[in-house]
This record gives structure tokens, C-alpha cells and sequence, in this order.
């Protein structure tokens, strides 16, 4: 039947196809992207409070250290370690790859209402990931526990704690200085919506 | 005359036989993937509020880490990019095509044709199917932007280009996508380069599919893992390349490839 068409009526029926293909194709792309947008960005700042599962959680510091420094800060992160084992060593423990550049993020947080409130799971502020100029990481849970030991994710009515995140990248990749040159990101949520804490480097305490 | 010879080269460059078997391989292995890979994707339920959707920027063909089709795919290329028209340049010389056309016209003309179809013949068909399944993709994964921290993408903070991935990433692939036209136009000349010297068309053909394999089994061997022509085609930097893999390597391989085929065709007597 299609040899008896005429070489117009042929190419009219080609450019006919193919538009129709495009358009399919493209309300079928839209569909899926109104299905899946980009997450929206919702931004605070260091010291402004959030609002998380109903706690108010305020970041009052951040900071950037060496791994020697961050001992001597906070020595109770080597505490749990076997006696007679060096800090590279267990620096190595806890990282697996080799020295770090450490970052502590110190938040409050505080149950507002007259009930107990208990994270949901997959809701634990231990969770909550570090960016660096898009180095990252999680928390280290083990430091996490060390820095935290009255922290179970339930908090009473009422209640203010005081939370320590401690995160690490590796000096491969990021050391002090170059972190501290760059802005960074505390992420609550990646999605439905991307809500993180945006620290600047002005806001980052460090020794020189 | 030029213009007329560039017509010729480029109609029998695209109306080809096996530019159709090229693009026919080509869309099965984005097809497979597809259905493997992408559909699975798509229905995979996520969990706040640290799940994320998969995204083209990790599941197209181009960028999927963990599938076995990207790296047939890319390890491929060398085959794709020479099966259009590479072949065409011995196959002239022995029956006796170039010898016709050249005492007709100037040959320089004929080779400078030649030289543009069998580039662009090569570069359009190996990345129009990274390009066919970019779309495709799309119709079942949004293009949602890649965030750093969820962990499930190809690109790291240290590896090459990692800001423009995470902040523009079209551009990203954009980039890719050039850079692949590029190295496959590149290949398919080396091919008709080594056509002056050889009288088996089976050598000129998997010339540029031999040397791409043993540079890439040789160079991370001895450390120079970025300098791997591999990495310049294929976006999820295996082995992170640099600037000059792409400033230095590419423009290399094209010279080169070009300035062969040009002495060696010059040279050719024709009567």
C-alpha cells in the first residue's frame, strides 16, 4: 500500500511520524519531571533555630581541626580506644584510608512542648550528612557515641541537649585550610525537599 | 568541485550499510540497559529524607556505575566509530575509486571529503547513541540534579569537572559528549591513516581498536592510568583524568591521524 503513495504524500506521513514521536516523547519527559522535581532548597544559617520532627535544634559553632587538634580538644574521642594504640593508628581505625581534616558541628536542641518527642527512624540527627564543596561524609558513630552519651534520639518535654556531629574528611582530599576556605553544608534532608544549614567561612572556629 | 565531493562522501558516509548495523548495535545496547537497568530504577521507592530519586545523571548509559553496558559500550567505541566510513578509504584505493576520482579532480579535495565524512560520520553515530539514550532515559527517570552527599552517583568531589557535574550537570554531559565525538571522529581517521600503508582492510579497521585496547591495558599499568584515552570518552573517570589528558591527548590523536592520511595520500602516485 505505501508504494502507491506519492514521494510527498510518503514524506508528509515521515515528518507526521516523527513529530508525533517528538511530542510524545517530550510530554512523557515532562510528565516524569512534574513526577520528580528537583528538590527545593531550604537554607538556614549558623545560630537561626530549625524546626526538625518538632524539636528546635540551633547550630551554635562549628569547627575545623587536625586530627591532633581535635584530640586535644575533645579528648574523650579516643577514650573507648584500646590502651597502647597510637592517635594515627587510631586515626586510621576510624577513617580506614589514612589522616583526616576533623570538623565538630555543636547544635542545640530543644524539645518545645509538653510531650516527649522520639526521632523517627531514619530521623537521627546522627544522620545528618557533611558537605564540603562536595566532599562529604556521615558522622563518625563511634565518636558520635563518645562526644554524645546521653543522646538516644527521645528527648523529655522540655529538654535542652547539647549535640556534638563530628565529621572527617580525608586530608587527600580536603585538608584544614582547604576546608576552611570553602562554604559548607550541614544536610537535614535530601529529598522531597533539600534542607541543609549553610555554613560560611567566616562562621568556621579554628586554631592557626 | 569540493562541494560536490563533500556531498558524495558524506551521502555514501550516512547511507551506508553499516552505519545502520552501527546505530542498530548501538540502540540495542541502550535498549538492554534500558530495560535492565533504568525500568528498575524508576519503580525503586525512595525513603526520606535521605533517599533520592534516581536521576539520568546516574542511570543513563553514559553515567551508570554499575552497569556491565557502559563499559560495552565504551570499550566498543573504537569498533562503532570505524565501521560507518573508516572503511571506505582502503576499499576506494583498491578498486580503484581514488584512482578515478584523483585523475578528474584535484585528489587533495577528494582526501579533505573524505577526511570531514568519515570525522563526522564517526563522531555523529557513536555518540548519537548516548544521545538516544539520554532520551529515552528521560522517559522514565527525571533529570533530577545530582547532590554530593547521597552517595549513589558516579562523581566524587575530587574527581575531574566534579563542580560543574554537581552544579550544571547537562553540561557535564555535554562535555563528554563532545570530547566522544571528538576521540571517535579521531579513531576513524587513524583508520583510513593506516589505509596508505596496509593492504588488508581487516588491519586498518581494528587498528584504532587495538591501539585504543592496548593503551588502555598498558597506561594505568605503568601509572599514567589518566592519560588513558579511555578516560577521555568515558565520563565516569575510572581513573581520574586532567586537563592535559584532554588538552594534549586529543589534540594529538587528531593531528597525528590527520597528518598521516594527508602525507601518505599526497604521496600516493595515482597514475
Amino acid at each position: 500500500m505505501l508504494s502507491r503513495l506519492s514521494k510527498k504524500t510518503k514524506r508528509i506521513l515521515a515528518v507526521l511520524l516523527i513529530l508525533c514521536l517528538t511530542v510524545g516523547t517530550g510530554i512523557r519527559i515532562w510528565s516524569v519531571y512534574s513526577r520528580w522535581p528537583n528538590p527545593p532548597e531550604i537554607v538556614t544559617k549558623i545560630a537561626e533555630p530549625i524546626d526538625y520532627c518538632g524539636l528546635t535544634v540551633t547550630p551554635d559553632k562549628v569547627e575545623v581541626m587536625t586530627w591532633e587538634e581535635a584530640v586535644a580538644a575533645y579528648p574523650v574521642i579516643i577514650e573507648d580506644y584500646p590502651d597502647g594504640m597510637t592517635l594515627d593508628e587510631i586515626q586510621m581505625m576510624q577513617e580506614y584510608n589514612g589522616p583526616t581534616t576533623q570538623i565538630f558541628v555543636t547544635l542545640t536542641v530543644i524539645n518545645p512542648t509538653e510531650q516527649e518527642i522520639t526521632l523517627p527512624k531514619g530521623y537521627s540527627i546522627a544522620y545528618w550528612v557533611y558537605e564540603n564543596d562536595f566532599e562529604f561524609n556521615g558522622a563518625d558513630y563511634i565518636t558520635f557515641l563518645a562526644l554524645n552519651p546521653d543522646y538516644t534520639g527521645t528527648f523529655e518535654a522540655g529538654e535542652s541537649q547539647t549535640v556534638i556531629l563530628p565529621f572527617s574528611i580525608l586530608l587527600e582530599y580536603k585538608s584544614k585550610a582547604e576546608v576552611l576556605s570553602a562554604a559548607s553544608r550541614l544536610n537535614l534532608s535530601y529529598y522531597p525537599d533539600n534542607q541543609y544549614i549553610l555554613f560560611e567561612t567566616e562562621d568556621y572556629i579554628h586554631e592557626d | 568541485m569540493f562541494r560536490k565531493c563533500l556531498k558524495i562522501e558524506f551521502s555514501r558516509a550516512f547511507h551506508s550499510l553499516s552505519t545502520w548495523l552501527v546505530l542498530l548495535v548501538g540502540i540495542g545496547i541502550s535498549v538492554f540497559h534500558f530495560i535492565r537497568r533504568v525500568i528498575p530504577a524508576a519503580e525503586f521507592i525512595i525513603d526520606p529524607p535521605f533517599g533520592y530519586p534516581a536521576s539520568v545523571f546516574n542511570s543513563s548509559l553514559m553515567l551508570d556505575f554499575q552497569a556491565a553496558e557502559n563499559a560495552v559500550y565504551y570499550y566498543v567505541i573504537p569498533l562503532l566509530a570505524v565501521l560507518p566510513f573508516g572503511w571506505s578509504y582502503i576499499s576506494d584505493l583498491q578498486d580503484g575509486y581514488f584512482k578515478s576520482i584523483a585523475i578528474r579532480t584535484d585528489k587533495r579535495k577528494f582526501m579533505l571529503a573524505k577526511y570531514l565524512a568519515v570525522f563526522v560520520s564517526a563522531g555523529t553515530m557513536c555518540m548519537s547513541i548516548a544521545v538516544f539514550d539520554l532520551i529515552l532515559t528521560m522517559t522514565e527517570v527525571a533529570p533530577v540534579i545530582p547532590k554530593a552527599g547521597i552517595a549513589l552517583l558516579p562523581i566524587f568531589g575530587n574527581y575531574f569537572l566534579a563542580d560543574v557535574y554537581f552544579t550544571h550537570p547537562f553540561l557535564y554531559v555535554g562535555f563528554y559528549l563532545l570530547m566522544g565525538f571528538l576521540l571517535a571522529g579521531g579513531l576513524a581517521v587513524l583508520a583510513i591513516a593506516v589505509s596508505n600503508f596496509v593492504t588488508n582492510r581487516y588491519i586498518a579497521l581494528f587498528f584504532p581498536f587495538a591501539l585504543f585496547m592496548v593503551l588502555h591495558a598498558i597506561l594505568p599499568f605503568i601509572g599514567l592510568g589518566s592519560y588513558d584515552p579511555f578516560q577521555i570518552v568515558c565520563p565516569l573517570q575510572y581513573y581520574i583524568p586532567n586537563m592535559w589528558t584532554f588538552l594534549i591527548e586529543l589534540p594529538v590523536l587528531l593531528i597525528t591521524g590527520f597528518a598521516v592520511y594527508w602525507i601518505g595520500g599526497c604521496r600516493r602516485d595515482v597514475i
